[in-house]
């Protein structure tokens, strides 16, 4: 298999938590990304799930190096960008795009969108002349399902699946390679999310992207990804390929996730089973002993409550971080 | 524009009359001056007619030029008002300027520190600025320039100013105008000042501002194109609010400095009963309130295109 176009090792995000007026003291951290490990491939889509405040979206933004990390590696086509300065990044900068989850506040409401399209054009020196930055920017209406007269009008103009088009549209601008969605769909209704992922879909095969997704939408992650990682309290706890992960989910968290989303086979969905997880998620601040899923785990053992679990090999492409997988010797 | 000038200025002149007593009262009051003296003023100055009539007579006046006549001062009140307006012109636009530039770059700097040092050493200075009244600072300063010397202990001119040129009368009137311009400046840029912080750091948080950099534009522009654009709304409409005290906003500084402006005329005015006079300021407030908001909005219709009408 050739080289992963994304790799990150060890991944920190701590947010220290400061007391005091003047004189400031540490008196902990939010450890919002702890040690997170995996690899992308090209023209793969890596989702990330798991509930609110899990650090799907501070992983993001820390890949993307909008927040600096606390420590470990990301490397982007080999290259460890976690510690590289402004000018060194502009190169990765290009590479790396994001669609953001609501497309109402992603947009300068102050820009028209011919503005909006043509600022990163002439910045990145994608084009040489404003004409060609023009022509390109109508090019990219067009791919987005927009059209040219759309130009000069201001983002309030337009309805929520337009502005996530015009959004689409940007990020695209500068050719990147990789796109971060953070639940690019979720503020739309449900007839626009097909077409916006319908079109995710098509650019992925045009032009050869790799995505990193972050939903909550299980079974559009079932639909449109490669790879998935189920993360809790900052950490991931299953990784793996989605059907495997989908048809034999391992980690209780993930089961219970799982079971959650509806089928919409009326048969099928009269025999799901819903786990019902108790209790709430712990805070990040004083996270519990051993495993941090222990507290609301229906299978936990002495043993949970003492050691944070390892990642387990339970095949070629799937990997959980739970006692279970000993027990059940898989 | 015109109904509102009308039930204001009706307003106003009914509440000076439902204050007891008038100008002659202090007349009134001298048992050396004869009973047919005060009817002949009360006469001359209109005052023994219905209020209704007077309303009517000084508003017919007012719609051919006439501000009215001034009992006080015996002259005609536009003739006062002129004399002063430029004085007061010179002290409020002066700090009005300085505490708009000084409220917006520190704004600017506190938001972009946001929790640092700096930032909260500001907020102590802007909270400060906003919680001392106005008329204590201002005994503060007249205390510290008897104290000192260093700074003239009020008025506008130097006793000798008349024997000054052209560059020393400036100098002089310059100085004259320090304390009386950080009283009002001390006060007004603390607030413009939190009011920009915050916008920025609002705006600072959206995705848009965050795009921006993931583009890896530069912070300055990130900062000055992307957010600041955004943030500068709510000041401007301040601006044009603002613009509307501009002439009558500095009462009690005026006062206690004796800085010769509309300010102290208008509040002797008032302690006096000089009705006339007192109408005239609020004439010019209500013009000054409904231009100010007219040129704000204006701004604002300017620099942000969702405001425009199609």
């Amino acid at each position: 298999m050739n080289e992963p176009v994304i790799r990150v090792q060890n991944l920190k995000k701590f947010f220290p938590i400061t007391k005091g007026f003047l004189v400031k003291k540490k008196v902990g951290d939010v450890k919002a990304v702890d040690d997170v490990s995996f690899e992308v491939y090209k023209k793969e889509t890596f989702a990330l799930v798991g509930e609110s405040g899990c650090g799907k979206t501070t992983t993001a933004r820390t890949m993307l190096r909008l927040i600096d990390p606390t420590d470990g590696k990301i490397e982007i086509f080999g290259k460890d960008i976690s510690h590289l300065n402004r000018e060194k990044l502009l190169p990765f900068r290009r590479k790396m795009q994001i669609v953001f989850q609501n497309p109402i506040g992603s947009l300068n409401p102050r820009m028209t969108i011919g503005q909006i399209l043509i600022e990163p054009l002439l910045f990145h020196k994608i084009v040489d002349t404003k004409q060609e930055a023009y022509d390109k920017a109508i090019e990219l209406l067009r791919m987005v399902g927009l059209k040219p007269y759309h130009m000069d009008r201001y983002p309030h103009q337009f309805s929520g699946g337009q502005k996530q088009r015009i959004a689409i549209a940007r990020a695209l601008s500068v050719d990147p390679e990789i796109i971060f969605l953070d639940e690019p769909t979720s503020a739309l209704d449900v007839s626009v999310q097909a077409q916006i992922i319908n079109l995710f879909m098509k650019f992925q095969d045009e032009l050869n992207l790799t995505y990193i997704f972050i939903s909550h939408d299980l079974s559009l992650v079932r639909f449109i990804s490669d790879k998935v990682a189920v993360m809790y309290l900052g950490r991931i706890v299953e990784i793996g390929d989605v059907d495997e992960i989908f048809e034999n989910p391992i980690h209780p968290y993930t089961k219970a996730l799982l079971s959650a989303s509806p089928i919409p086979d009326p048969k099928i969905e009269k025999q799901r089973k819903r786990i019902i997880l108790t209790g709430s998620v712990p805070s990040p601040i004083a996270r519990p002993s051993g495993c941090f899923f222990h507290p609301r785990c229906p299978f936990k053992t002495e043993k949970c409550e003492k050691e944070y679990p390892n990642m387990y090999k339970v095949s070629e492409n799937h990997q959980v971080s739970c006692y279970l997988v000993e027990k059940e010797g898989v | 524009m015109v109904p509102e000038l009308f039930i204001i200025t009706l307003l106003v002149f009914l509440i000076m009359q439902a204050a007891p007593g008038d100008f002659l009262d202090q007349y009134r009051l001298d048992p050396s001056v004869s009973k047919d003296f005060l009817q002949a003023l009360e006469k001359q100055y209109g005052l023994d007619q219905p209020i209704m009539v007077q309303y009517i007579k000084w508003l017919k006046g007012l719609v051919t030029g006439d501000l009215g006549y001034s009992f006080y001062y015996r002259r005609p009140v536009s003739d006062l008002i002129g004399e002063r307006v430029l004085n007061t012109l010179i002290l409020s636009l002066y700090s009005f300027v300085i505490s708009w530039i000084v409220g917006i770059i520190l704004g600017v700097i506190s938001a972009l520190k946001k929790y640092s040092f700096w930032d909260k050493f500001l907020t102590v200075i802007a909270f400060t600025g906003i919680a001392i009244p106005g008329f204590f600072l201002a005994l503060l300063l007249l205390y510290f320039a008897a104290k000192t010397g260093t700074f003239p202990v009020a008025g506008m001119y130097s006793v000798n100013h008349g024997k000054m040129n052209v560059w020393e009368g400036f100098k002089d009137i310059f100085w004259h105008l320090q304390l009386p311009a950080f009283t009002l400046t001390f006060g007004g840029f603390a607030g413009l000042m939190r009011y920009m912080r915050g916008s920025l750091l609002d705006v600072l948080n959206e995705d848009y501002v965050e795009f921006a950099r993931a583009k890896g534009m530069p912070e300055r522009v990130v900062i000055f194109k992307h957010a600041m654009r955004n943030a500068i709304n709510p000041l401007i409409t301040m601006f044009g609010f603002s613009l509307s005290s501009l002439l009558g906003g500095a009462v009690i500084t005026e006062t206690i400095f004796s800085w010769p402006g509309l300010g102290r005329l208008v509040y002797q005015a008032l302690v006096q009963q000089d009705i006339y006079v007192v109408m005239a300021s609020t004439v010019i407030s209500v013009i000054m309130l409904i231009a100010g908001n007219l040129v704000g909005d204006i701004l604002l219709a300017a620099v942000d295109p969702r405001i425009r009408l199609e």
